[in-house]
């Protein structure tokens, strides 16, 4: 429970990590700060979205979090046990599922793998058997079974590490970017099973690039970069408090710039999107369209993707 | 203790599967136990050019025991594999005991390996005029069996140094198997060596097994093939030890280093 009365699953306290570059025994080469003092909580049954570039240390908040990486300093509690200390008693808890091939073992059908990973979380065969097969009907591999992983389509190997990640019956579930190669039915579904999962009372944690799958799966964002966290808000409270531009958008070819406070138009098939300075800009915006007989207008407020790329920058692709 | 059991069983049955999948009967027939028994032959093929009968039970003997480690010994690049496939991370970070996992998922290749030498030991003798103690010969399997343990463990306590050093997988493999074949009493009686190497060979998996299976064969004393089978699994019980102490300790460094990666 943290200092407001909130039961907290995931609790981190200036988590830092660094690491050498280099290979072999005893790297020598620069000193690489991942965290750095990063401090977070994530209550009890929130969907819990890490966005940041490449790097920004995600992953590593995850694997530290999962027990795979020791933190250089700090402390990371899962459900009221240090993760460095007591990782018999995390180790139960927790559920890990990451995107794209690798993970799984080809030559074992579906039913197999979920079967061996269940002895790994110590769970009996009987109760084994029914959660697998109640894992594989809900994530629409009954059919399929029997078949070996190695011959099924990408989505449907994503579903085999989401069923993976399910068979301990998890309270935590840490996502590492898990639509990876999803297609877009495949990650609509993928949503609808995050909203069930939060809805049976687990917590999940999961590490994004999709500013979509966040703003619709997440109850809170934090925005992390260079192992700091930016911020942490809802999707919608972050682009509310951000003090960004606001966005008009109207089917029309009128010529707004001259309204002050617009600072940029852009048409797109038919549509035109004026940023404006602040709400008494777009205000003035939405007046001048309604009254030049606009019908189709309204205000946009800024998308978790623009707060992103403001407090960011436009960095995604640099390590 | 049974949901260790159960990471066994669960793991044996899941190396099964991948191994069928890429061994079937006739495969592993003629090619993997054909070129086994080929290699016991040369060996056996030695002594019969030495001239004497002697040599030649002793060498094909000593290689129908060896050629089971190989096999035994393979688990040391099982743990590279689980590297390569991504599965290390999600192995660590499951509740079971890691050894215990890493013991399941090689039996296969310890069955396989008792199966080649029980089969070379009922194919090659009469080939050689190796006399066996028939009926009580059909023992030996099971002798072979707790050598092949010992070699297991062995190879299992050097495939936890692998896990830290996986570009050394194969050198790893070969000497572990070469330092069995040289040194524990395969082709050179351990009496040949200095006492400090004939110190080390005690401690290595084979030496003593071997010891109880030639003693049994020349119909020798009973207790001193039962006190020999007795220090192999003492020997098998030690490397185990080692090897679930290194487990761990390369687990922690790995978890210190970051070198345990989420794969995606």
């Amino acid at each position: 429970m943290n200092h407001r009365g909130v039961t907290v699953s995931v609790h981190v306290r200036n988590l830092t990590r660094t690491y050498r570059k280099g290979k072999g025994w005893r790297p020598k080469g620069e000193e690489v700060t991942a965290l750095d003092g990063l401090t977070l909580d994530v209550p009890t049954n929130e969907v819990h979205g890490l966005l940041g570039p490449n790097g920004a240390g995600k992953t590593t908040l995850c694997k530290i979090l999962s027990t795979i990486l020791l933190p250089t300093s700090g402390t990371a509690e899962v459900l009221g046990h240090d993760v460095v200390a007591e990782t018999d008693k995390v180790r139960p808890h927790i559920g890990i599922v990451f995107g794209g091939e690798r993970g799984l073992y080809g030559k074992l059908t579906a039913r197999q793998t979920l079967r061996y990973w269940a002895a790994l979380y110590k769970l009996p065969d009987a109760r084994a058997e029914v959660r697998a097969g109640e894992l594989l009907g809900r994530l629409g591999l009954a059919d399929k079974a029997d078949d070996l992983v190695e011959t099924y389509s990408r989505g449907m190997k994503q579903r085999v590490h989401l069923a993976r990640g399910l068979i301990g019956d998890p309270k935590l579930i840490l996502f590492d970017e898990p639509t990876t190669g999803m297609d877009p039915v495949a990650a609509r579904d993928f949503r609808k099973l995050i909203a069930e999962l939060r809805d049976e009372g687990r917590t999940i944690l999961i590490t994004t690039h999709d500013m979509d799958e966040a703003e619709e799966v997440c109850d809170r964002v934090t925005l992390i970069d260079k192992g700091r966290v930016l911020a942490t808000e809802s999707p919608r409270g972050l682009a509310e408090m951000s003090g960004l531009h606001r966005w008009v958008e109207a089917e029309t070819a009128l010529d707004v710039t001259g309204i002050p406070g617009v600072v940029d138009t852009e048409t797109r098939n038919g549509l035109l999107r004026v940023k404006t300075t602040d709400d008494r800009s777009a205000r003035a915006v939405l007046d001048f369209l309604l009254d030049n007989g606009v019908r189709s207008v309204h205000a946009v407020p800024p998308r978790l993707e623009d707060v992103y790329l403001d407090l960011i920058g436009r960095r995604g692709m640099e390590i | 203790m049974r949901d260790q059991l159960r990471v066994l069983k669960h793991g044996l049955i899941a190396s099964w599967t991948m191994y069928s999948a890429f061994q079937t009967w006739k495969s592993w027939t003629f090619m993997w136990l054909s070129r086994l028994l080929v290699q016991a032959c040369f060996y056996a093929l030695i002594g019969r050019m030495l001239g004497s009968q002697e040599q030649v039970d002793y060498l094909l003997v000593g290689n129908l025991v060896a050629i089971m480690a190989i096999d035994a010994t393979v688990v040391i690049l099982l743990a590279v594999g689980e590297r390569q496939s991504g599965t290390l991370a999600l192995m660590v970070a499951a509740p079971s005991t890691h050894l215990t996992v890493y013991l399941g998922r090689g039996l296969v290749n310890l069955g396989s390996g008792v199966a080649v030498s029980t089969t070379a030991f009922l194919v090659l003798p009469p080939l050689f005029d190796v006399r066996l103690p028939w009926p009580g010969a059909a023992l030996v399997p099971l002798m072979v069996l707790v050598v092949g343990l010992s070699c297991y463990c062995y190879g299992t306590c050097v495939a936890s140094f692998v896990l830290g050093f996986p570009s050394a997988r194969w050198l790893a493999l070969n000497m572990s198997y070469l330092v069995l074949m040289t040194f524990c009493g395969v082709n050179v009686p351990t009496s040949y060596w200095p006492d400090w190497l004939r110190a080390v060979t005690s401690v290595l998996p084979m030496t003593h097994g071997l010891t109880a299976i030639r003693a049994f064969i020349a119909e020798g004393p009973a207790s001193t093939v039962l006190l020999n089978l007795v220090l192999e699994l003492g020997v098998a019980a030690a490397w185990l030890a080692v090897a679930a102490v290194s487990f761990n300790r390369m687990v922690r460094r790995g978890r210190r280093d970051g070198t345990i990666e989420f794969s995606g």
